[in-house]
């Protein structure tokens, strides 16, 4: 199999970040950003081990792309998938207990997450090992920034807090309850993922503006 | 097509790729966890032993009590322990208990006296709705246990005192916590005063 030209660096952490951004442009793996995003701490948990373990899946996936026969491709890259999620789970059992517990089995269904596995197959079997390792960074790193922002916006409007420091003490302040329900995880996801595409567009309508005022300077010069 | 058949690897080969794929994921992991599940269970004793303290603060020792307990939902039975202080003496029992509550078993470590009244609990486990049913971890709930028996652990909604009031909206929880502890104190009354 030949490898697609490498892509830059920058420009694979800027898709994963903003363009290509897992949550709010793929729409990929809604369910556990839904399920973990109810205080900042857990979604900041969870977005660092989906980090890690999509950078590692993409690397192993990339280091032995060549050996895989295309057959067994999608088994064998879950089982490296599944060995990157259980080595986070035993390396956070060990040292993180509490953050451990209240991920609970959203951890181990990481090995399942749709960006993961997607990444393994769409990027790093066609790529070299250091773009795959940037591809995981970037998709990792947007995947992370996502839930965080989830999170932050939840646990202070559902709680009052940020990482558990009370912002507003609680006689002052009735917390909205939906919001960190699964209901309300809908709704803001919903909300960033409107908010994402009200920035794509107007980015890209002041592109065309810049576009047609150039088109229009030019109609003035040739009028001239 | 015919050149991609040609290259079609035999299922042997498929085989063997996937046995040693997953061969030397699993030894990897074995090793990993070697180091690691020590450690674990390490944190989990110290963390299990943080709480037994902080239910029963008076007590320096805690001794396991020969009472047959319930299995639970998580497989293995939560011990009960009677406290002692440092001359040996009897300041209370630790029991541990789970009840069904809204979103599964609701597991406590509550703390009693010598007389059979609430020291104090500590939630070790739950799944009840966050801002709901979670509320039994703070303070201002768990202190309408403090200093009753289990007579007095009665759920009222209209919040008449000397009662247990319940959580609004999360009177399941609230019912799985009460009776938890209640069940537990009849169990351990009944069983010191039969032996």
């Amino acid at each position: 199999m030949s490898d697609a030209n490498s892509p830059e660096i920058k420009t694979l952490i800027f898709e994963g970040i903003f363009t290509k951004n897992p949550v709010f442009v793929l729409a990929l793996s809604l369910c556990p950003a839904v399920a973990v995003t109810n205080t900042a701490i857990t979604s900041l948990g969870m977005g660092v081990a989906v980090l890690y373990v999509i950078t590692m899946s993409n690397v192993f996936t990339s280091l032995f792309r060549n050996y895989i026969p295309h057959k067994i491709r999608v088994p064998a890259y879950i089982t490296f998938i599944a060995f990157n999620v259980t080595f986070v789970q035993l390396v956070m059992s060990a040292f993180l207990p509490r953050l451990y517990e209240s991920l609970g089995v959203y951890l181990a269904l990481v090995v399942v997450f749709a960006i993961i596995l997607a990444r393994s197959e769409v990027f790093a079997s066609k790529n070299k090992v250091l773009p795959s390792f940037f591809d995981g960074i970037g998709m990792g790193t947007g995947f992370m920034l996502a839930l965080l922002l989830i999170g932050v916006i939840r646990e202070f409007i559902g709680y009052g807090t940020f990482f558990g420091m009370t912002i507003i003490p609680e006689q002052y302040f009735t917390p909205v309850l939906m919001v960190v329900l699964p209901p309300g995880g809908f709704i803001m996801i919903g909300l960033l993922i409107g908010l994402f595409n009200l920035i794509g567009d107007w980015r890209k309508s002041r592109r065309a503006d810049d576009s047609t005022q150039q088109v229009c300077q030019i109609d003035q010069k040739e009028a001239a | 097509m015919s050149a991609h058949a040609q290259k079609e690897p035999g299922i042997l080969k498929l085989t063997i790729t996937m046995m040693l794929v997953t061969g030397i994921a699993g030894v990897i992991l074995g090793i990993v966890a070697y180091f690691t599940v020590p450690i674990q269970i390490k944190n989990d004793k110290i963390h299990k032993q943080e709480i037994l303290q902080k239910t029963l603060p008076e007590a320096r020792q805690f001794i396991k009590l020969d009472i047959p307990v319930d299995p639970h939902a998580h497989g293995k039975p939560n011990p009960w322990f009677k406290g002692v202080d440092e001359s040996g003496k009897l300041v209370g029992y630790v029991v541990q208990t789970d009840h069904r509550g809204y979103g599964g078993a609701v597991e406590l470590t509550v703390g009693i006296t010598n007389d059979m009244k609430i020291k104090g609990y500590e939630v070790l486990h739950h799944n009840e709705t966050p801002g709901l049913g979670d509320q039994i971890k703070k303070e201002n709930f768990k202190a309408q246990f403090v200093g009753k028996n289990s007579e007095q652990l009665v759920i009222t909604k209209r919040g008449e005192p000397g009662k247990i009031n319940a959580i609004t909206g999360a009177t399941i929880t609230t019912r799985a916590v009460v009776g938890g502890i209640k069940a537990s104190l009849e169990k351990l009354n009944q069983t010191l005063s039969t032996q």
